[in-house]
């Protein structure tokens, strides 16, 4: 008897539904959220609403202003009928001032209110950030998913944007030996933006900021690289379909010295008349060791590892070094780059009489 | 089948709900550089405490540690030995199920209020009410159905590893780790294998079993005990994990998988240490009854129970902060020691003079 009771009771514990439920159709669910500093210092936090009807998707734009970026949201919360949920928030924009202003308010809010998913998108925007979260092109097509999607691999993204996701640069911000390139986006004509380059970061500010071409090797450093990408070089243009580096880190206490060894693996898209492969090679490694000489160099000025040369040393250093790495070891660092080109094959398309030569004379070329 | 194997789901559950919680963040706490030190010093330490603790229980067969003690010694020796023994188990219950709502309120639902989590506790008084065979299948049946969802959680938080992270790997050479008050707490992960002692007559427990349990222990629980660390410290590195309170939930949290329906693996983790840690608990509350019963209150052991679970409910409602959370693990050191380390060694004393009386 008291069994049966007990069980008549326990629905009533368990159907009562959640404590705090909020049906969906009574929440917002901002896709991105961007924060910039209006001429008072304060945050205008705006946020990207995604609204569904009938077959369309409309785009709802909502900012505040206050003193912090909480209380900012805390303020859009009051102007809005429906509850704002930031969990699926999936892209979090800084204006490009305030990222040279400091980074650190937004990262640690971000990370420690449990609201946002550290696994969000972080990117710096260089126009206007409220024209830029609340365009949307003609059809709509891209008003939901579609900033998102742009860092996606499995959409839009290439090898040349870098992506940098909130925890990534919140480590960035407190590791000693590594730091983290964040993408900047700008206000396109046709499209809704435009991948212009990546900022990098000393003390938690935006120090300066690289192009998309110094953004691909930085993928390629940090063994991101994936899919395809295209080289287009004076006398052919050729498709690098694999890269990878081997990095060997030596002597810490004199002079520290990073030798890299890229691997890059090419198919041939279109070539002149008449060229011979080891041209082709000869100006690819020539062209990458060019860009990896003037990134290294802006790198080294700016106190910014992002290519990962310090993790190498890692188990060389001592605790002070450590510490001292960015600031004191880091600009000391000499930096070599080998590159080693392999043309899997040429296309369709055999390769012309002069290429068979050229095998004859140095059979097995490029093997070691 | 379920009965001779059971147990041994129940012993790594123990450990599971114990090292994930609060053992990430006392470690990294407690030492920046070379973390396999202090884990292996706390790993053999347990090892060796377990392999006394068996020694004396399969010297006795049938018998539990109340027993044990009372035919060593008497009964006021084990009324005296064990009070500490069952405060540590109160504190423990207190302490999971406290910081286990805390996570559910960080990762699942802000909003929802204490108290009303805190009513979790109510499904382990449920399991603890029934038979102690009862709990042991259930411990079972949720190890099967949530081992395969944590090794899946821990596989696919691989994707953001990067290996240099676990430099340097050297440790320090000035052992400083050892005074560290954080690293006296990390002990609270090697407690579990007390509960075995109690529940010693219910589960088959001879020589072979000894070797077994062991070998569990050094297969299975001491590489758990190094991914709650080299996880997040693969992912993270050593700076920016030392500032997380619960780094292998950061850990879960970076997990991205596009194809997964569901968005957050992390959920599918809180909810598996949660269960292990419900079913710990039901264990937990059985055998405090059990030896208020035998030893101090002879009534029924359900009323004990019930008892037991109130006490904890409102021991766990009087904690208002993590801080409260962090002052309880601190001051529960000595009892933790006690109960570990001492309590074992001092039963082994006890049967050794116990069997030179006898045989001279």
């Amino acid at each position: 008897m008291k069994s049966r009771l007990l069980l008549v009771l326990l629905p009533l514990l368990l159907l009562s539904a959640c404590w705090d439920s909020k049906d969906i159709n009574k929440r917002a669910l901002p896709i991105a959220l961007g924060i910039s500093k209006n001429e008072n210092h304060n945050y205008k936090v705006g946020l990207r609403i995604p609204e569904p009807h009938n077959s369309s998707t409309n785009i709802r734009y909502v900012q505040a202003e206050a003193p912090t970026i909480g209380q900012a949201i805390e303020r859009i919360r009051m102007k809005m009928a429906d509850d704002i949920d930031l969990l699926h928030l999936k892209l979090i924009l800084i204006s490009e001032p305030l990222a040279k202003e400091g980074l650190r308010d937004i990262v640690e809010y971000a990370m420690q209110s449990n609201s946002i998913q550290p696994k969000a998108m972080v990117a710096i925007v260089r126009s206007d950030m409220s024209k830029f979260l609340s365009s949307m092109d003609e059809d709509g097509e891209e008003a939901g998913q579609g900033l998102s999607d742009f860092f996606s691999k499995q959409a839009g993204w290439t090898p040349h944007i870098a992506t940098a996701k909130i925890w990534e640069v919140y480590r960035a911000l407190y590791f000693y030996t590594e730091d983290i390139a964040i993408p900047i986006l700008n206000k396109d004509e046709e499209t809704m933006f435009q991948f212009v380059g990546s900022a990098i970061l000393h003390e938690k500010k935006m120090v300066d900021s690289i192009t998309p071409d110094e953004t691909l090797l930085y993928n390629i450093f940090q063994g991101k690289y994936d899919d395809a990408h295209m080289e287009v070089m004076n006398h052919a243009s050729v498709l690098v379909v694999d890269a990878n580096v081997k990095m060997k880190a030596t002597g810490i206490e004199q002079t520290p010295k990073v030798s890299s060894k890229l691997k890059v693996v090419v198919t041939i898209e279109e070539m002149k008349e008449g060229t011979m492969q080891s041209v082709i090679e000869e100006e690819l490694s020539k062209l990458l060791k060019k860009r990896f000489d003037l990134l290294t160099k802006k790198l080294k000025t700016n106190h910014s590892d992002i290519l990962g040369f310090g993790q190498r040393f890692r188990n060389q250093m001592s605790d002070a070094q450590l510490k001292a790495w960015r600031d004191d070891i880091y600009p000391k660092l000499e930096t070599e780059l080998r590159v080693e080109v392999v043309i899997r094959n040429e296309g369709s398309i055999k390769s012309e009489i002069g290429d068979v030569k050229a095998y004859k004379l140095e059979p097995l070329k490029g093997r070691k | 089948m379920i009965g001779k194997i059971a147990h041994y789901f129940t012993f790594i559950m123990i450990h599971i709900s114990l090292l994930f919680l609060v053992y990430p963040e006392n470690i990294f706490e407690s030492t920046s550089k070379g973390h396999w030190l202090p884990i292996l010093i706390g790993c053999i330490l347990e090892f060796l405490l377990l392999w006394l603790y068996l020694r004396v229980l399969v010297a006795f067969p049938k018998l539990d540690v109340i027993e044990i003690i009372n035919v060593t010694a008497s009964v006021w020796v084990s009324r005296v030995l064990l009070l500490p023994i069952v405060f540590h188990f109160f504190t423990c219950i207190i302490l999971l199920i406290r910081s286990h709502v805390e996570i559910v309120t960080i990762v699942l639902c802000p909003n929802m209020p204490i108290w009303v989590l805190m009513l979790l506790i109510g499904i382990s008084l449920f399991a603890a009410l029934s038979d102690i065979s009862a709990i042991l299948r259930a411990s079972c049946v949720v190890a099967f159905i949530f081992i395969p969802v944590i090794i899946f959680c821990f596989i696919s938080s691989l994707q953001n590893i990067e290996l240099p992270n676990m430099m340097p790997i050297s440790p320090s050479n000035s052992f400083s780790f050892l005074q560290s008050p954080k690293f006296h707490s990390s002990f609270f992960a090697f407690g579990g294998y007390l509960v075995l002692g109690f529940i010693r007559p219910y589960i088959p427990l001879e020589v072979p079993q000894k070797w077994r349990y062991l070998q569990i222990f050094a297969i299975v629980i001491v590489p758990l005990f190094f991914i709650s660390i080299y996880l997040p410290l693969l992912v993270f590195g050593q700076e920016p994990v030392s500032k997380y309170l619960f780094p292998m939930i950061e850990a879960m949290e970076t997990i991205d998988l596009y194809w997964l329906v569901f968005e957050r693996v992390t959920i599918f983790y809180v909810a598996v240490t949660l269960s292990f840690v419900i079913m710990y608990i039901s264990l937990l509350i059985w055998v405090s009854s059990l030896i208020l019963q035998k030893l101090y209150l002879p009534i029924s052991r359900n009323k004990l129970a019930i008892c037991v679970a109130l006490v904890c409910y409102v021991g766990g409602n009087l904690i208002r902060s993590w801080d409260e959370i962090e002052w309880l693990l601190f001051n529960d050191t000595v009892i933790r020691f006690y109960s570990i380390i001492a309590f074992p060694c001092l039963l082994s004393l006890l049967t050794f003079i116990h069997r030179r009386r006898t045989t001279a």
